[in-house]
């Protein structure tokens, strides 16, 4: 007999989006979060607000997001209070402003980081403003610190021909 | 009692499609009712998942963009050697140093919820995410809450399983503190 499936309306999300910036410098045209180079970015008074309130509603993960949230000027101290208040915070970024403080807390309260990837060699090129080198030094930042690392792809009729080459990196 | 439901891995999108998988490999994310979870990776494709239906999010990307997820680095799980003692439980300062590993890192508290169809249980040492029936989930507030020990052979087999699904609970110098409870929540934020 099949197994019968339980209710699964549950009282608040175990996983919340926050999306910290609507600002990115990379232009992509994929891109599906109309991120701009003059975004804005969250106050961080909004974005500590909205961790504590998650944090008392038993949110389990977040998964920070925007534009690109490592331009955010308090990223780190966002990611920490996130992992201060029991949230696991996760972050999707293209790689841009990995820097040391940022990889250290990375690595020290992440749950995982995804890495933006649509294709690889030339065909990342065409996708970003930055080669496939750029690609690469970011994942190797990534896996230097021990950072769990997810690739992220957006699919759309322009970038599916490219999953092929694109799970070679995996 | 039973284990009613297991997801595991860290989530980067609420798509439910961007997920760390903790023994590595790709394959879509582990979805279980009331069976054991799926532990044998897929072969390495490129895989479409469907979106989570019941983890609401507060933004989500529109109809016209999907991502899916593709797993990469593997990095090994902490473990522990002593049973849970309620000093343990008590959570302990993060460390600070640089380049500071998964290995490295103090855990976060486990975190337990009431719901209705029982509770939540979630890892975030691995982001294992057990659903529990309301029974089950009475026996785990017991022993992870309480200091209870399981009081039946049947419970001592619920715990048992339920230790085999969370590893860092497996011994014991784990911090373990259950975080909120929605009912006591719900009794707060609802004056009578």
């Amino acid at each position: 007999m099949a197994p019968t499936r339980h209710a699964t309306v549950i009282a608040s999300p175990t996983l919340v989006d926050l999306q910290v910036t609507n600002r990115c410098t990379m232009g992509c045209p994929q891109c599906y979060a109309s991120s701009v180079p003059t975004g804005e970015h969250m106050a961080f008074e909004d974005a500590e607000r909205i961790l504590r309130q998650l944090a008392e509603a038993g949110t389990c993960q977040l998964a920070i997001g925007g534009g690109e949230p490592l331009l955010h000027p308090q990223i780190v101290e966002i990611l920490e209070l996130a992992y201060d208040l029991g949230i696991v915070p996760n972050v999707t970024t293209t790689g841009l402003a990995l820097t040391p403080r940022v990889l250290e807390t990375m690595a020290r309260c992440c749950g995982a980081v995804a890495l933006s990837l649509e294709d690889v060699g030339e065909g990342f090129a065409k996708r970003r403003k930055a080669g496939f080198g750029f690609f690469e030094a970011a994942l190797q930042k990534l896996r230097d610190h021990g950072i769990r690392t997810v690739f992220q792809v957006t699919l759309s009729a322009e970038t599916s021909p490219a999953c092929p080459r694109s799970s070679t990196i995996a | 009692m039973k284990i009613l439901r297991i997801r595991r891995g860290f989530t980067t999108n609420s798509s439910g499609a961007n997920e760390f998988l903790p023994d590595g490999g790709v394959r879509p994310r582990v979805i279980s009712d009331a069976g054991p979870p799926v532990s044998a990776p897929a072969p390495p494709v490129l895989t479409t998942v469907q979106p989570w239906g019941d983890a609401p999010s507060v933004s989500a990307p529109p109809s016209n963009a999907t991502t899916i997820g593709v797993v990469s680095v593997v990095v090994a799980a902490p473990s522990w050697s002593s049973p849970p003692s309620a000093s343990s439980r008590r959570r302990g300062r993060r460390k600070r140093s640089p380049m500071t590993t998964t290995l490295e890192r103090a855990p976060q508290p486990l975190v337990l919820r009431r719901e209705a169809f029982g509770g939540i249980l979630f890892d975030p040492v691995d982001g294992t995410h057990l659903e529990l029936d309301p029974e089950g989930f009475e026996v785990v507030r017991g022993w992870l809450v309480d200091g209870r020990a399981p009081a039946t052979p049947e419970e001592q087999s619920f715990a048992d399983s339920v230790r085999r699904e969370l590893p860092s609970l497996e011994g014991g110098s784990r911090k373990v503190r259950a975080r909120i409870d929605i009912e006591r929540w719900r009794r707060r934020a609802t004056p009578p």
